[in-house]
């Protein structure tokens, strides 16, 4: 258990509502994080990965909860510990680059100013040398001029320099796990790809969690990948092994559906009908009422099944070796 | 994540009034019985009085909130105040209200000289403390119910009309009006009845806020001496002269602070309400 | 910076015509007190008394010559001699700035004293029932008006407890109790505002960022929330420096605080016009200098308006 760096055990998170008792955001979701690797979450809007990501570090937003489950980064239990001994492991344990630059930089204050606050508030250094660390990390992440920029502020930054600060100042301690969450969705796109190649690039040391919605982003830079529908995982396995042959007919559905060049697809083809509404609770499988291989069988929830490179939640398998197991 | 939150901070679908609007309306109602029901409740002279009895502390004997240095009853002068303070509030704020929200509308309808020349004059009298420029009119044209009434209500009409010019203008982009606009309807009609409408919430948050803030300053002109006739029994004027007495009788300065403040409290807490209950409103129709 | 200057020059002109009508408002309503003379001279007197009045100050000339006149006085500064007084209207008015400066500024900064870190409070966890219950005594605070809050104060401070004077502004301790009436005037609302504006900041996407680095709780209050509410509060200050002055004008009135507006006021009383013409004119120019101020302290702190973008 303490050599895996991130390990979340049947996470739930979920939001009191009036119209069902409580909307479910997270439905039971298991995976391991080993040191070093990067691993993509892929899901649609509304299929639980980002509150997946804020309850890795303590950050589901009120009145939601962690209403199940266990999560221990480091060995440490997140999901128990106090807001104050949380931000203690919050920037020098794990780091998060969120979605929007535009909005998650105080207008107010020099973006340098945060990462000195940042370093300064894990590790004891004078102001002299927490800046100078903050430059190192701002050439690090690619930020030109960085001398000045450190006294910028974010509305004399564009929209690619403020994702890289936000990237900047989650490293800036060399968390050994950072998450980020579609990173590069609110960016255009040749600036999308300067940012997963940094992500790419910088982050070799420490182990990444890439949050997104567009598998071929995950493509680009993740080792494994978690395909997410409805609060939970559908599969699990290696980045290419997924690609190339699918386990899941959820999986296969995005792939087909998913216009890319370097993919030999000749037509896109849609997955049929629309997911279940958001935060209710589907008995069975979540799936089935849009999947070509559903059976009576699909009626009960698929548990988990683990081979030595895949996991996979699904009674129809698009392959045989899983239905021997493993 | 952006979706899914705002949802989840509904608490009903239904329109529920505020609690603060049903608390404020209670005593609303209740202060407009006891000014309507007056001389019931509080019959006799409020400007004569016994002067044997002059300084008699509350809660004894017969007078309840005790009597002033002429021996008057402050029970019967208070509740003659009301209909003093809460008239002149009532033509300053319809005053205000109406030359306010016809100059508000009139500027926003179309640009040009008459949408400048309002908007300066509005920027010009916000400007200025208002106190002061009430204090040299009355000086100049007399106290009296009237000349305060009208002189507050010609100085108040710049915060009505400011609102309403932002507003109105936000509205008219809004798709009816435009529509309205093409088939040819009437510039009067569209701003009566398309317009004014939408505009109905700000103006009663508004109303409530600015009844409050006419009784205030009538208060404290009469304070002054500048408002009403200075043998009036009107809250102000209790104030100014409860002032020497402080050490003997500090219920005669007591008695019309707490009215005072009771009514103003009331109509923030009508204001207030309003203002929630609108935007549970639009809320919910989400 | 030529739109800076051209922004100023906008500025001047919006000022000068509001001077102006001041300035106009106050010499018609002289004229609508009925005859000027008898004012100043009194009821008993003689026709050839108010005829020398009328000669002398000008009073029997057309109303058009006389405005006229009116204008070029002020132009340097005339405002006449005081009626009560005999002693030249602005001079007097002068003398009487510093006492409702002292006032007015040192009442600001107890309200920031109390506004600030009450409003921070309050702002942060809205929903905690300690800050409900106090925001409601801040709700009631705010409706008690200034002047009944001074009277209160006199009534607990000085008759009942005898602690502190309540009038003149000699010693030190005589401002007590004036700064805290006046700071009565404004430190409700802006509680409320500076209350919103936090809880409105710490909602902000910036302070989730804030948190994910680990910043503490009172770090987020106070170096990420704070300085992005304290906007607002700048601005509403600014704001309701007008009706600042009302409220000082009222407190200089309850304690004999020897202002602007106590002079003010005196003058309505025998209506010593001269005096109060001269007041008027010093208050308006005193509300449209804090208003630049505030203008110009606001395009410093915001780094937003500052406009130079690398």
């Amino acid at each position: 258990m303490s050599e895996k760096l991130l390990s979340i055990d049947d996470v739930r998170v979920t939001f009191p509502h009036d119209k069902f008792e409580k909307f479910h955001a997270v439905n039971g979701v298991s995976l391991e994080v080993e040191p070093g690797e990067t691993l993509g979450i892929v899901g649609e809007s509304g299929s639980g990965k980002t509150m997946l990501a804020l309850s890795m570090m303590g950050l589901v937003p009120r009145p939601g909860i962690v209403d199940g489950g266990n999560i221990h980064l480091l060995g440490q239990p997140i999901d128990r510990l106090s807001e104050k001994q949380l931000s203690t492991i919050r920037g020098r344990d794990v780091g998060m680059v969120f979605q929007d630059p535009m909005t998650g930089l105080n207008p107010v204050r020099k973006v340098g100013s945060l990462l000195i606050e940042s370093i300064q508030r894990h590790r004891s250094r004078s102001r002299a040398e927490a800046r100078d660390l903050a430059l190192n990390t701002f050439i690090e992440v690619g930020i030109p001029s960085p001398e000045v920029r450190l006294d910028s502020y974010p509305h004399q930054l564009s929209g690619g320099l403020r994702q890289r600060v936000m990237i900047a100042l989650a490293l800036v301690n060399h968390p050994p796990l950072i998450i980020a969450d579609e990173p590069t969705t609110a960016l255009d796109a040749t600036i999308q790809a300067q940012i997963l190649e940094l992500l790419k690039v910088k982050l070799s040391k420490s182990a990444l969690i890439l949050i997104t919605h567009d598998l071929g982003v995950a493509a680009e830079i993740c080792d494994r990948v978690a395909v997410m529908y409805h609060g939970k995982i559908m599969e699990l396995g290696f980045m290419n092994d997924v690609l190339d042959n699918p386990a899941h007919p959820y999986t296969a559905g995005l792939l087909a559906a998913a216009p890319r060049f370097d993919w030999n697809r000749p037509d896109l083809e849609p997955i049929p009908g629309s997911p279940p509404e958001a935060g209710s609770i589907v008995p069975g499988c979540a799936f089935k009422p849009r999947c070509g291989f559903a059976s009576p069988a699909c009626e009960d929830a698929p548990n988990m099944k683990i081979s030595s490179y895949r996991e996979l939640a699904c009674h129809h398998p698009l392959f045989e070796e899983f239905s021997d197991g493993y | 994540m952006s979706g899914l939150l705002p949802r989840l901070r509904i608490a009903s679908k239904h329109r529920r009034p505020d609690i603060q609007l049903i608390i404020g309306g209670l005593a609303c109602i209740t202060i407009l019985i006891l000014t309507i029901g007056k001389d019931f409740f509080a019959p006799g002279d409020p400007l004569s009085g016994d002067i044997m009895d002059r300084f008699k502390p509350m809660f004894e004997g017969k007078y309840v909130l005790g009597t002033d240095q002429l021996g008057r009853d402050l029970w019967t002068r208070v509740f003659a105040g009301l209909p003093w303070s809460l008239g002149i509030a009532c033509v300053a704020t319809l005053i205000a209200m109406t030359v306010g929200t016809s100059a508000g509308l009139i500027a926003a309808w179309k640009p040009g000289p008459v949408r400048t020349v309002i908007n300066r004059m509005v920027d010009t009298i916000i400007a200025f403390p208002g106190l002061v420029i009430a204090i040299c009119i009355i000086a100049a044209i007399g106290r009296g119910f009237w000349p305060l009434a009208i002189t507050l209500g010609v100085l108040t009409w710049p915060f009505y009309a400011r609102v309403v010019y932002a507003e109105a203008l936000g509205l008219m982009e809004r798709n009816y009006v435009l529509a309205a606009q093409l088939y040819g309807v009437p510039s009067r009609w569209i701003l009566i009845r398309h317009v004014l409408p939408g505009l109905r919430p700000t103006l009663l948050v508004m109303l409530a806020f600015h009844f409050a803030d006419m009784l205030i300053a009538e208060s404290a002109l009469s304070f002054l001496g500048l408002g009403a006739p200075l043998q009036a029994p009107t809250w102000g004027n209790m104030l100014a002269e409860s002032r020497q007495y402080l050490f003997n009788a500090p219920w005669m300065m007591l008695v019309p602070a707490a009215a005072i403040v009771v009514v103003v409290v009331t109509l923030n807490l009508i204001g207030d309400g309003i203002a929630a209950t609108t935007r549970s409103k639009a809320r919910a129709v989400e | 910076m030529a739109s800076g200057f051209k922004k100023f020059g906008r500025r001047i002109t919006a000022f000068v015509v509001f001077l102006l009508s001041v300035v106009t408002l106050l010499f018609f309503l002289l004229q609508l007190t009925g005859d000027p003379a008898e004012v100043m001279v009194g009821d008993n007197a003689t026709p050839e008394q108010l005829e020398q009045v009328r000669q002398q100050y000008g009073f029997d000339k057309p109303l058009l010559t006389q405005y006229a006149l009116y204008l070029s006085r002020l132009a340097v500064l005339d405002f006449g001699i005081s009626f009560a007084d005999d002693q030249p209207a602005f001079g007097l008015v002068m003398e009487r700035l510093g006492p409702t400066l002292v006032l007015t500024f040192l009442s600001i900064i107890v309200t920031l004293f109390i506004s600030i870190p009450l409003g921070a409070w309050l702002g942060q966890r809205p929903d905690a029932n300690s800050r409900k219950f106090t925001g409601a005594f801040v709700f009631i605070a705010q409706g008690v008006p200034g002047f009944v809050v001074g009277l209160i104060l006199i009534q607990i401070f000085s008759v009942n407890l005898r602690w502190l004077p309540s009038f003149g502004h000699e010693h030190p301790l005589n401002w007590i109790l004036p700064t805290l009436t006046l700071a009565s005037f404004l430190a409700p609302k802006l509680t409320r505002v500076v209350a919103a504006n936090v809880t409105e900041a710490l909602r902000e996407d910036y302070i989730r960022t804030a948190r994910s680095f680990g910043t503490s709780s009172a770090s987020l209050l106070w170096r990420h929330a704070l300085p992005n509410a304290l906007l607002g509060a700048l601005a509403l200050v600014g704001a309701q420096f007008a009706f600042l002055i009302s409220g000082a004008v009222i407190t200089e009135v309850i304690f004999a605080w020897p202002g602007l507006g106590w002079l003010l006021v005196k003058a309505t009383e025998t209506l010593d016009f001269p005096v109060i013409q001269a007041a008027v004119f010093v208050i308006a120019i005193l509300v449209f200098a804090v208003n630049l101020c505030t203008d110009f302290l606001f395009g410093v702190i915001d780094p937003r308006l500052r406009g130079n973008k690398k």
